[in-house]
């Protein structure tokens, strides 16, 4: 079947159903799959390029209703280790990522009832007064979903004063995977994946950017892996409003999740990574995800169809709480992609300074 | 049915006379091993040792449930890559005696896995103590002790030769040597990286006396840190004519360094992944007469590890109870790993695990 998808991996021709199950799965050749994912990669971008951004994650609370079961990082309200960030407190992580060379902050937390919309428009606003030129990359669809039901407004209302206020883009999170019956196992709490691609179709009207994400590994089966990526590009047909697609392999450890499966290997990462890049022919950025698979392991899946190697990720709590924080720095990161054979080139969070093929 | 050769698509054509070679089973040349260093083709290299394991192994991967002791970190060669050695004055230096190593080995491993530094203080009367003791304990467990460094260096300072020291040894239960202490074979680069190691020439000759006194081997090599290409080339290759004149080495094992808490960290960069797979698949096309590749997942992390087994690696090494050297050097893997966990990870590769003693001979009882 693979010499049919090379026949196919065009942009008129998509690949079916059928055929990206046969991607997903372990009996097509990993290495045949990885060369027809980098062919395709190499159309779309100049082969010797690799992007990457420096930017930083802030948390701005752990105070989380939602309960999703693979989450180490969240505390239900009311919990002593809960915590949530002042606007003052925000404010110097801002400014020190700027010194450390970001460009962009991604701003990401629970969904905690005890904030009201003030506390996020003062924040982004205050954000936008001190550094005018920062780019606000912030707030998950599942955490727009939860504002709109806490305020008691529509997804779109919620977006649109925060674009108001300063918001530049949204993150791809909380897609994890996005059909049924795996979603309500594993998030019972959270948006349901037609919630979490409407907030996507009405920030992309409303003219955000947004990027996309997938996350393997919660015992879902082919299917839903299959079903996942092909929600994705229906919306894109429609909206065009993806930048980037990010896949990673869940990180069990330290989770409610951990003695329930397995967790996955390196082939199942790097298929992931290849699949999505053939299936996922009109989003046009594919970004390895080394903070949960590791620097040498994110270099190999540039040659399995992703042209960006993320960010460095000043901050990364969600993940680090798995016990999974891969940290670098961008000497080493820059190196690391001169190792693989490619020349690195910073990015800012949507692109805007890359040009296109 | 199209041959796995028949499939692999090569993009270079400096790659096409090696596809061909490889596919007929011939032997590679020194130049077809720098061919495949110099490709950027990662796909047609894997792909072709994942070939070549395949037409000498089939699906089945190798794990064997085994335990590593570290007895000494006091070491007086210095090694610039190494954050274990100590000197005796070091407060965190140490010494485990016979009875302190005995009561770390678990019941039922197959495989005891034994090195250490360069202890200036230890004659061989605590090495042969201590395999008899071993032994004594653990009559089905293999002996798998003391790199060819360690070897070499109780030699010199007993002032026996090397055959004379492996004969006691082997008297004493050795089983079989351990393929540490190689690093990169070539005198210069070990002048810039170990420069106290045992040379080149002798990690060859006690592997050569020990397959003559028919003590089997691993072999390694220890890459990406300043070497060249051709010294990895030539590396593999000294390993092959060894194998070709004894048939000793039953494995070898590529290992990563480990950019980190060490001193060689300030002039060698860390590397990129492509390099680990590249450097598994080469050595599985260049050592045609060894046996065995070992995807060593101590060091490459579980989910390289993973990935080696479909770049030439046909075994998971073990479960590991612990592993000093390399935890100190900056791996992020854990300490072990049951038998559970390295066989869901080689299913889930598509492949066959079966559980096998040191000589990579299977265990059949536990095969299902
Ligand atoms: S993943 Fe997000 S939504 Fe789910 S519990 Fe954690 S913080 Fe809350
Ligand atoms: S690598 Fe071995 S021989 Fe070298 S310093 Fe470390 S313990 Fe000693």
């Amino acid at each position: 079947m693979l010499d049919v998808i090379a026949g196919k991996s065009g942009v008129c021709d998509r690949l079916d159903f059928d055929e990206a199950k046969y991607c997903l799965s372990g009996n097509s050749d990993i290495w045949r799959l990885g060369r027809l994912a980098d062919e395709y990669r190499n159309r779309l971008h100049p082969p010797e390029r690799v992007t990457y951004q420096v930017d930083r994650n802030i948390n701005y609370t752990n105070i989380c209703t939602s309960g999703c079961r693979f989450c180490a990082f969240s505390r239900p309200p009311g919990h002593p280790e809960g915590w949530t960030l002042s606007v003052d407190e925000l404010i110097p992580k801002v400014k020190e990522n700027l010194e450390l060379g970001g460009t962009g902050i991604l701003l990401q937390g629970g969904h905690n009832p005890d904030l009201s919309i003030s506390y996020y428009i003062d924040m982004l606003r205050a954000i936008k007064a001190r550094f005018p030129t920062i780019h606000i990359h912030a707030f998950s669809p599942p955490e727009i979903v939860a504002f709109s039901k806490f305020f008691s407004v529509s997804t779109e209302d919620v977006l649109f004063r925060f674009i108001e206020a300063g918001l530049d883009s949204l993150p791809g999170g909380g897609a994890e995977i996005l059909v049924e019956p795996t979603r309500s196992r594993i998030a019972p709490g959270k948006c349901t994946g037609e919630e979490w691609l409407d907030v996507m179709r009405t920030a992309h009207r409303l003219g955000l950017k947004t990027t996309a994400t997938m996350v393997i590994g919660f015992g879902e089966c082919i299917d839903e892996r299959a079903q996942h990526l092909l929600k994705l590009r229906e919306l894109q047909d429609e909206t065009g409003g993806f930048t980037a697609f990010i896949p990673w392999t869940f990180q069990q450890s330290k989770t409610a999740m951990e003695n329930e499966v397995e967790p996955l290997g390196g082939l199942d990462y790097l298929r992931i990574q290849a699949s999505a890049r053939l299936i996922l022919d009109n989003i046009a950025h594919h970004q390895v995800s080394w903070v949960t698979q590791g620097l040498r392991l994110g270099a190999v899946a540039l040659k399995f169809g992703a042209d960006d190697f993320s960010s460095i990720m000043i901050e990364e709590n969600v993940v680090s709480s798995t016990g999974a924080g891969f940290t670098t720095n961008e000497v080493e990161m820059c190196r690391i992609i001169q190792a693989s054979g490619y020349n690195p080139v910073k990015r800012l969070t949507l692109y805007q300074n890359i040009l296109h093929a | 049915m199209p041959s796995c050769f028949d499939e692999i698509n090569v993009t270079e054509p400096s790659l096409k006379p090696v596809l061909e070679k490889v596919s007929r089973g011939e032997r590679l040349s020194r130049n077809d091993g720098l061919a495949l260093e110099h490709s950027d083709d990662l796909h047609a290299i894997c792909g072709l040792a994942d070939c070549v394991r395949k037409r000498m192994h089939g699906s089945r991967v190798g794990y064997i449930v085994n335990v590593h002791v570290d007895y000494t970190n006091i070491c007086s060669s210095g090694c610039r890559f190494c954050a274990f050695g100590r000197s005796d004055k070091d407060d965190d230096s140490y010494l485990l005696n016979s009875n302190d190593i005995t009561v770390r080995i678990p019941e039922g491993v197959d495989e005891i896995h034994i090195v250490g530094g360069i202890n200036p203080d230890l004659k061989l009367g605590f090495f042969t103590g201590l395999l008899s003791d071993l032994r004594d304990k653990f009559p089905d467990a293999v002996l798998k002790t003391f790199s060819a460094v360690e070897i070499q260096g109780l030699a010199r300072r007993e002032n026996l030769s090397i055959s004379e020291v492996l004969k006691s040894l082997k008297d004493a239960g050795l089983g079989m040597i351990p393929g540490g202490g190689a690093e990169i074979l070539d005198p210069e680069i070990r002048s810039e990286i170990c420069p106290d190691k045992a040379t080149a020439d002798e990690y060859i000759d006690v592997h050569r006396k020990a397959h003559e006194l028919g003590i089997p081997s691993n072999t390694t090599m220890l890459y990406g840190h300043i070497e060249a290409p051709e010294h990895r080339i030539d590396h593999l290759l000294r390993l092959r004519d060894l194998q070709d004149e004894t048939n000793g080495i039953i494995a070898h094992i590529p290992l990563p360094y480990l950019h980190g808490a060490n001193e060689l960290s300030e002039r060698a960069h860390p590397q990129s992944g492509i390099l680990d797979l590249k450097v598994m698949a080469i050595s599985r096309l260049l050592l045609d007469n060894v046996p065995h590749i070992k995807s060593y997942w101590r060091a490459l992390g579980i989910r390289m590890a993973q990935v080696a087994l479909r770049a030439g690696a046909d075994d998971m090494d073990g479960t590991i109870g612990q592993e000093e050297i390399m935890h100190e050097a900056g791996s992020d893997a854990p300490r072990s790993l049951g038998p559970d966990h390295l066989e869901q990870i080689i299913k889930d590769a598509g492949l066959e695990p079966y559980r096998r003693d040191a000589l990579h001979r299977p265990i059949e009882e536990v095969v299902k």
